[in-house]
């Protein structure tokens, strides 16, 4: 591959990072603390393109002028001193593999796959224990907005029993299952590839007529169950209100 | 891709009157891509592939950063550190500069991805290749941020991160005492030990943009092969498995070990996802949060492309085989036992 088009393609794909991490579609893939890593990285790709492609112009346009007596024969090499080469003597191995670099530039420009849904869900049954089963008392409101993964694991492992009596506001995405309609969000620590699924189900409410992957906030209280170990430790919550709301900028919870 | 490239060459051959360079398949590329933008994505409008689609791209955006903090020390230390400083920092005897460069690995608060990169400019200015292979292992493993996040993921557990600490480190001093032993330098690709001749002045910068840039293009296109490879196994493993592997302890090492391999995390996360498999022992998380910085599949793709297939090909299942076996020992010190 001409050096040139590797430019080129790292131009892209440093101008593929900055668009997501500008318009906030970045939130779909990774945690929101990644922003700024996602900015250097994409000035830092678009610096060392554009420094090699005004240095390659300038070299072409010296040897152009009888300057130098460097040639275009080199083809690969072109406008590149020596020394700064000597490096990088498989150009015949760095060319093949360098043509991937189009894949993500295309995946994030072209196609924008969205943040994780239904499908994900779908994939594994059971909620999964969370890693510190002591809880806070709820603030004492009328209605607590609680994120999904709090509501599930107090709904599984709280010993105290805290949702008892109480009224819950959840934010996340309707999933239709076998047995009925979830409510379900995705946790992720870092990217989109260690997320796991967390879901209640859906009581009343008519929450069975909507569409997998509408995003609802809903009022409930959690239905009281011994057996939430046979259930996968998936409560239900016995829906009060329901109304359908835009998918939110962070889609994930962490 | 192979097609395209193909075709590219031959007809890029001299002699022929039109050469087709690669930059006008790249800029036919993405007119097609561009007019088929809409068949493009209807394509991928499967639940499956949506899903797999967006694992590689978070991947990719997650893992870049870390690849151009590597490439940017690996140009640093290509224009920057003579190679006569290396060699007067590090030990003249090997099997001991193993052990330096293996405890340095705690300096380099990045995953698996930034390692590659800056070992291999290692090995070009002269560092014993031993070394350089030490530290490219403990570097991801045992650094700050990986071990305070594996103490976050397990608050009850703190000989869990200690368990992790000695088995990483421990893997990367083997694997460094074993290439002394038994390495031979044929199997690193002769573009991976080329010397670059020591700079002065205004050349060093630009040694270090154009090492940076050639580099960020080398390990680039490997990481976007291996990111594919682990998206599809992503969608492919039932996740069910890590549940139902319950009690069997041997084998739940060995899938786990397997899951780190094809999952690819990064080791700043893969902490939570272990934690998050309450169903099974703690010795097989360890195994996973052990094996998964030392080599995986997006790290076996970085590695082939940056030193040679016939480098990948023999030093990656040996790190796997002395990865579980460290885990193994060290969750036996330290967790005293299954558990």
């Amino acid at each position: 591959m001409r050096r040139e088009t590797q430019n080129v393609l790292l131009l892209l794909l440093g101008g593929a990072l900055l668009k997501i991490a500008v318009t906030g579609d970045y939130l779909r893939y990774v945690k929101p603390t990644h922003q700024p890593w996602l900015v250097g990285a994409g000035i830092v790709m678009l610096v060392l393109a554009g420094v090699a492609i005004v240095r390659d112009v300038r070299d072409g346009a010296r040897a152009a002028a009888g300057d130098t007596d460097e040639t275009d024969d080199a083809g690969d090499g072109r406008g590149c001193a020596p020394d700064a080469c000597a490096g990088e003597g498989g150009h015949e191995h760095t060319a093949r593999s360098a043509w991937l670099i189009v894949v993500p530039v295309l995946a994030v420009l072209l196609v924008a796959p969205p943040a994780l849904g239904a499908d994900s869900v779908l994939r594994t049954r059971q909620n999964t224990e969370p890693g510190n089963t002591e809880f806070a008392p709820l603030p004492p409101r009328e209605v607590v907005s609680l994120p999904v993964g709090d509501f599930v694991a107090r709904a599984g492992w709280d010993e105290r029993d805290s949702l008892d009596g109480r009224t819950v506001r959840l934010t996340g995405f309707v999933v239709q299952t076998a047995d009925g309609p979830q409510l379900a969000r995705m946790t992720m620590s870092c990217c989109a590839a260690d997320a796991f699924a967390v879901r209640t189900g859906l009581t009343g409410g008519q929450a069975d007529l909507l569409p997998s992957d509408t995003w609802v906030e809903v009022t409930g209280h959690l239905v009281p169950a011994d057996d939430t170990r046979a259930r996968d430790y998936v409560p239900d919550l016995a829906v009060r209100t329901l109304r359908e709301i835009p998918r939110p900028e962070e889609p994930y919870e962490t | 891709m192979e097609t395209v490239v193909d075709s590219a060459r031959r007809a890029g051959r001299p002699g022929r009157r039109w050469r087709i360079t690669s930059m006008q398949v790249l800029c036919a590329l993405l007119v097609l891509a561009i007019l088929a933008q809409d068949q493009l994505r209807e394509a991928v409008d499967v639940p499956v592939l949506q899903t797999a689609t967006t694992v590689f791209v978070a991947i990719c955006v997650q893992a870049l950063p870390f690849l151009v903090l590597g490439v940017l020390l690996s140009g640093a230390i290509a224009a920057f550190v003579p190679a006569r400083a290396l060699r007067r920092v590090l030990p003249r005897r090997d099997s001991a500069a193993v052990g330096v460069a293996g405890v340095s690995g705690v300096v380099l608060a990045g995953c698996e991805c930034a390692s590659v990169p800056v070992a291999r400019r290692l090995i070009g200015q002269g560092v014993a290749p031993a070394a350089a292979l030490a530290f490219l292992l403990a570097a991801p493993a045992v650094n700050p941020i990986v071990l305070v996040s594996t103490a976050v993921a397990f608050p009850g557990e703190p000989a869990m991160v200690a368990a992790r600490f000695a088995g990483s480190l421990a893997t990367a001093l083997i694997m460094g005492w074993l290439w002394l032993r038994w390495g031979k330098l044929d199997w690193i690709a002769e573009r991976a030990l080329r010397r670059l001749p020591d700079t002065a002045g205004r050349d060093r910068w630009r040694v270090f943009a154009e090492t940076a840039r050639a580099d960020l293009v080398d390990a680039g296109g490997f990481l976007v092969l291996g990111g594919l490879v682990a998206a599809a196994f992503g969608v492919v493993i039932p996740a069910d498995w890590f549940s139902s592997l319950g009690e069997q302890i041997v084998l739940g090492v060995l899938v786990m070990a397997v899951l780190a391999v094809v999952l690819s995390l990064c080791s700043e996360a893969d902490a939570f996802v272990a934690a998050s498999l309450s169903a099974l022992p703690l010795l097989p998380r360890l195994v996973f949060l052990v094996v998964g910085p030392a080599i995986d599949a997006k790290l076996f793709a970085l590695q082939a492309g940056t030193f040679g297939r016939a480098f990948a090909l023999r030093f990656a299942p040996v790190t796997f085989v002395v990865a579980i076996g460290c885990a193994v020992v060290s969750g036996l010190v330290f967790l005293g036992g299954v558990r």
